[in-house]
């Protein structure tokens, strides 16, 4: 990085801790600082749902899925819409009616204080750890691209993530949210820019896209039904409804956003923004790592790249098998380098035409060389480094941001996986510290305190949860490519939840015991399924519709044979006493 | 001082037809990812 680029992080940190220290009105009420007084605009909350969902993982990880993978990652938002819909006529009017801080206070209404607590405890520990992970990802890639510190590059975004959020509350969340959608929105178009502009003469966007569709890297859908495969048409659009259904339903870290709107329509329609710009916004993110793969045919990447891991084996006895391979692997990228070329030379013609049919053979083949080489280097880089798991996208986009990004817009790219990072991280925190305090503190510890008690403690719990996440985040850090498994770690969770908000609202004769027991059973199902060998195979998506089935199911039939709720008790909308 | 004019509690819109265009464009959507697909492939 050069002093241009330093110059624009250190801006950009500054503004936001300044804007987000300064953003919180009446934050010495409960209800300024937890719910911003409903008084938010629809459409700063819409960003700020997206913003807390798009973190650095998603940004860096899905352009390196797109330039490895192609586009088939778009379809794991593709039952997002619907299920904004769905959450838009149910559970957005419920919750707002209802007056409550977190989504868990609904379920004691409803069912009773064991279910409420432990959905709590549940959200607690999940979000808590992926908070962690959710700053670990880019520290990771940051502290190794970049030469910085591991605890350097976690506290650059944990601190001034937590001195905002504590302050402000979730208005500083909202507001600095807002500014950084802009900024990574800014600094991705301007990557869009350089990675056309760094093709060669001759060679158009067009082409870069035409080249890296021959090798399908632009088959986004794939309507084959296979349930061991993570994207496909159906696994996104059922497992992807249940997930989508869940986070946005049930998750604090969602809810609280639209519990912010100044009314009703304004919390439905800030969801129903994400649902009109959500698949266009990842498929142009995906796009971006199409391009970058199409980019890198034309100018020179490392065969491998995380440099530790070349590192280490350059430094191991198996250095000069590494090095015959780096030989190899420049010859077969000038190959297909040539075959590129020829293949974009080509398009201009007729893309049916023989020649242009034979260019595209070519280039096929060259790419597949490419490739083997890559293969029989991670490979290599497993048997010495023991680390099963390797794999290298998520270097893929920060290399050519280090590499090629002209001065100041590097700077900028730094900045957008900053924002993605703390936009994420701060909401989770604020609704870690919601939930710690209205579901614990408040209703077990200090029932009738005062505001200003209440807001002592909030402040203190949000330290608390953002020194836990990077605590969190330093060990995930030593994880390795384990941290990618740690991802999908919230589908063993998100299911069960929300089979209890299904419970809750869908059903009337569900009893507090049925949904106890009936999450209990989905959390078990969840994880036998992802951990036993004979199942463990089954894409991720499809456990958010596991975890969801079984928890109605059993919970049903539980309260079936336990008095089931002739009272009907806490089954109409409206305020909580 | 005259006093502002009370809230009138707010009615719940009809989002029909906005759910309807959801719909129609993620519909669309999907054809365009197909489309990109099938015309880049």
């Amino acid at each position: 990085m050069r002093w241009l680029d330093w110059a624009v992080v250190a801006v950009y940190l500054t503004w936001i801790i300044w804007s987000g220290l300064r953003a919180g009105k009446r934050t010495n009420e409960l209800d300024g600082y937890f719910r911003a007084n409903r008084s938010l605009p629809w459409w700063a909350v819409g960003l700020s749902v997206m913003a807390t969902q798009l973190s650095a993982i998603t940004l860096v990880g899905t352009t390196g899925k797109a330039y490895a993978d192609g586009m088939r990652f778009v379809q794991i938002y593709l039952g997002l819409p619907i299920a904004m819909i769905i959450l838009s006529r149910t559970l957005v009017p419920f919750f707002y009616k209802s007056g409550v801080f977190t989504a868990y206070e609904y379920l004691e209404r409803r069912f009773d204080v064991k279910t409420r607590s432990l959905a709590s405890i549940v959200f607690l520990a999940q979000r808590g750890l992926s908070c962690g992970v959710v700053i670990a990802a880019p520290s990771i890639i940051l502290s190794i691209v970049l030469g910085w510190n591991i605890i350097f590059t976690i506290l650059a975004i944990g601190l001034p993530t937590i001195a905002y959020t504590m302050v402000g509350g979730v208005q500083a969340v909202t507001w600095t949210d807002v500014k950084q959608m802009v900024v990574i929105v800014f600094a991705m178009g301007s990557a869009v820019t350089v990675l056309i502009m760094g093709l060669p003469h001759g060679v158009s966007a067009g082409d870069a896209l035409h080249i890296a569709g021959s090798v399908g890297r632009l088959q986004a859908i794939d309507f084959k039904w296979d349930l061991h495969q993570d994207y496909t048409f159906w696994s996104g659009l059922f497992g992807g409804l249940f997930l989508s259904l869940s986070y946005f339903g049930t998750d604090q870290s969602q809810v609280q956003r639209y519990l912010t709107a100044s009314s009703v329509n304004s919390s439905r329609h800030s969801l129903l923004m994400s649902a009109f710009v959500k698949i266009p916004l990842q498929a142009m993110i995906l796009i971006t790592g199409v391009l970058t793969f199409s980019f890198f045919l034309f100018n020179k990447n490392p065969m491998l790249f995380n440099p530790v891991h070349e590192k280490e084996v350059l430094a191991s006895t198996r250095a000069a098998e590494y090095q015959g391979l780096e030989k190899e692997y420049d010859l077969r990228f000038a190959e297909r380098q040539v075959a590129a070329q020829a293949l974009a030379d080509a398009g201009k013609l007729d893309s049916s035409s023989p020649a242009a049919l034979a260019a595209r053979d070519a280039f096929k083949k060259a790419n597949g060389d490419v490739g083997a080489v890559r293969t029989r280097a991670a490979t290599l880089v497993k048997d010495v480094t023991h680390d099963s798991l390797y794999k290298d996208v998520n270097y893929v986009f920060p290399t050519f941001i280090l590499t090629y990004m002209p001065m100041g817009l590097m700077g900028l790219m730094i900045a957008a996986i900053l924002s993605a990072a703390m936009s994420a991280s701060s909401g989770e925190l604020n609704a870690l510290a919601t939930a710690t305090v209205m579901d614990f503190y408040r209703r077990h510890v200090n029932k009738d305190a005062e505001d200003a008690k209440y807001l002592w403690f909030s402040k203190v719990a949000t330290l608390f949860w953002g020194l836990f996440a990077c605590g969190v985040a330093y060990y995930a850090a030593n994880l390795g490519s384990l941290i990618d498994v740690v991802n999908q770690f919230g589908s063993l969770f998100y299911g069960s939840m929300l089979g209890v908000f299904i419970l809750a609202l869908a059903t009337k004769s569900t009893n507090g015991t049925g949904a106890f027991i009936g999450f209990l059973a989905g959390l078990t199902t969840v994880f036998t399924f992802a951990f036993h060998p004979e199942t463990k195979s089954i894409s991720y998506l499809w456990h958010n519709v596991i975890g969801a089935v079984v928890c109605v199911v059993v919970g049903m039939t539980v309260s079936l044979f336990t008095g089931g709720n002739p009272t009907r008790k806490g089954v109409e909308a409206g305020p909580i006493s | 001082m005259a006093q502002a004019p009370a809230a009138l509690p707010e009615k719940d819109q009809d989002l029909t037809r906005t759910y309807a265009l959801v719909v129609v464009v993620e519909i669309l959507t999907v054809a365009a990812l197909v489309l990109l697909g099938t015309y880049f492939g």
